[in-house]
């Protein structure tokens, strides 16, 4: 069953149209993985999906219902989490004080608790510092933090925006594990590379996005494969004569 | 003598503080000196003798008229300021348009009620206290006391309770705070009710303290309190506290040692001293502007 379909998708930003008709589809249960450039749209594909940001034109429907205008705040409620960019996390308020926020939807005490507890039990670090303030935490602990946050209002459907971004290789790699893991407990997963590598291995479809538009999508095996695609997004140098003499001119300068 | 004047400051010190901790939310939230805050205080005392001249009884109008004043603020806000947020207007549009409610309240209040000084009825039966030798009237120490519990309260609702949280949150970033599920007009209103109402109990203790009122009773007050808030750390809710005891203590020494003609001007000279030596305030955060 589709639980997110985004539909011929306009929006501005500023004087700019950042996304120009923009097609995407979510099964539930799945990871999707967006890619592309810096300022190719993603960010803004994710602003349009979660309400910050106006769209101009086209349809969201999220588990069948409309929600391209609804507000932020709604469309927390109906079960959308957004992990943000990095240092999103507040960061005059304690790990303990983020993570009941990223509850305010929710009613009821006792279960909230027991979600804090589980997110403790996922993220040991952040039991550790449960009363530091966030904004004296590691780039990877407020990373974590923010995925913990999102968690916390019992998403269907977690939005993630580069969760590797300024992290250590090793750091890297514990984030996307958890990533699977979330997966694994059936929330559905969208998910913002700059790592495409990473991001394609980790998703079951992805879609790359060019100047505002889905340019190419399918299954992340295939695109993987794709000429494209490796030039493009996985730093993959095609010309054999090229790499060698990159090789050859490193060697010589004794680095 | 001058412990006289330390307890009379200290009692008109507080009433600044809950003036002054309007001034530190709502900056705290829009990054907003609201200037209009004055004329809200001075709407508080207003609408009060307006219910007691309905026969509402005394404690009943201060409520309504108190509640009246809480939804001023959210009026304020709603009308004028929220348009503007809107439209993503420059900050400075929204400070002139303060300064603007702030003489379009006080016009209304000299059209409904005439610009003359009138009394102000008196709350209690007011007794004199000694207290080594100082005297303390009643009304000093309801105006205390009362201050004291509300400001107590005020700092329950915000370091303790969800609302509280998701105002602390809508300061810090009022986009992520949206993302969380908050509703941030919702908070920003809340915000104004809250110093709506304290602006109007501080105006029904000072009112009732010096027993008159009038239309513009709320300009130097309002200044003074803002001074208050800049010079505790706005934004900071005790910085805010501080201050008011600070300009109001600094206040009633000057009355005795210069006169009490001079007593304005020595709550700025200190204002300004403090602000050379630390720029931010007493307890104030440095780069607390927005990016």
């Amino acid at each position: 069953m589709s639980l997110l379909k985004v539909e011929n998708l306009y929006t501005n930003y500023g004087r700019i149209t950042a996304l120009k008709g923009i097609n995407l589809e979510l099964q539930e249960g799945e990871i999707i993985s967006l890619i592309g450039a810096n300022g190719a749209g993603k960010s803004t594909l994710l602003a349009s999906i979660t309400g910050t940001v106006p769209v101009a034109k086209g349809k969201i429907i999220f588990d069948k219902k409309d929600i391209t205008h609804h507000r932020p705040n709604d469309i927390v409620k109906l079960g959308i989490s957004l992990s943000m960019e990095g240092r999103g996390v507040f960061p005059r308020l304690t790990v303990e004080e983020n993570l009941l926020l990223g509850a305010y939807t929710r009613k009821n005490k006792s279960e909230i608790t027991t979600t804090i507890s589980e997110m403790y039990e996922m993220f040991p670090r952040l039991a550790q510092r449960r009363k530091q303030l966030a904004g004296t935490m590691s780039g990877g602990e407020q990373q974590m933090l923010a995925i913990a946050r999102a968690l916390m209002s019992k998403p269907r459907l977690l939005l993630l925006d580069e969760p590797s971004l300024g992290l250590a290789p090793n750091l890297v790699k514990i984030i996307f594990d958890m990533i699977k893991d979330i997966n694994r407990k059936g929330i559905s997963i969208l998910l913002i590379e700059q790592n495409a590598n990473m991001a394609m291995r980790i998703s079951n479809r992805s879609y790359v996005l060019e100047n505002g538009q889905v340019k190419l999508h399918g299954h992340s095996k295939e695109l993987m494969n794709n000429k494209e695609v490796r030039k493009a997004y996985l730093g993959e140098i095609i010309d054999p004569a090229v790499s060698k003499k990159v090789i050859q001119s490193l060697a010589s300068s004794n680095l | 003598m001058i412990l006289q004047q330390i307890f009379n400051g200290l009692s008109l010190g507080m009433a600044y503080a809950l003036i002054a901790v309007g001034y530190s939310l709502v900056f705290g939230i829009l990054r907003l000196v609201n200037f209009s805050h004055g004329a809200v205080y001075a709407f508080g005392a207003h609408a009060v003798i307006f219910f007691i001249g309905y026969h509402f009884g005394l404690i009943p109008a201060i409520l309504l008229g108190v509640l009246l004043t809480g939804a001023l603020g959210v009026l304020i806000d709603r009308v004028a300021l929220y348009p503007l947020r809107k439209k993503k207007s420059p900050g400075i549009s929204s400070l002139i348009t303060t300064i603007g409610i702030s003489y379009i309240i006080q016009n209304l209040l000299m059209m409904g009620f005439g610009s003359e000084k009138k009394p102000f009825p008196k709350l209690f039966d007011n007794r004199i206290v000694h207290i080594l030798g100082a005297r303390i009237s009643t009304m000093q120490i309801i105006m205390f006391v009362t201050s004291v519990i509300l400001l107590a309260i005020l700092t329950f609702l915000i370091k303790g309770t969800k609302i509280g949280l998701a105002m602390r949150a809508v300061e810090q970033n009022e986009k992520n705070a949206g993302l969380m599920g908050i509703n941030t007009n919702f908070i920003i209103a809340f915000t104004f009710f809250l110093g709506g109402i304290s602006a109007a109990i501080a105006s029904v203790l000072i009112s009732g303290y010096y027993e008159i009122l009038y239309p513009t009773m709320g300009f130097m007050v309002g200044l003074k309190a803002f001074a208050a808030a800049v010079l505790g750390g706005i934004g900071v809710l005790h910085g805010a506290i501080v201050g008011g005891l600070v300009i109001g203590v600094s206040e009633g020494l000057a009355a005795t040692w210069f006169g009490s003609q001079y007593r304005d001007s020595v709550a700025f000279i200190i204002l300004i001293i403090v602000l050379i030596v630390r720029p931010a305030g007493l307890f104030g955060r440095k780069g607390i502007e927005k990016v």
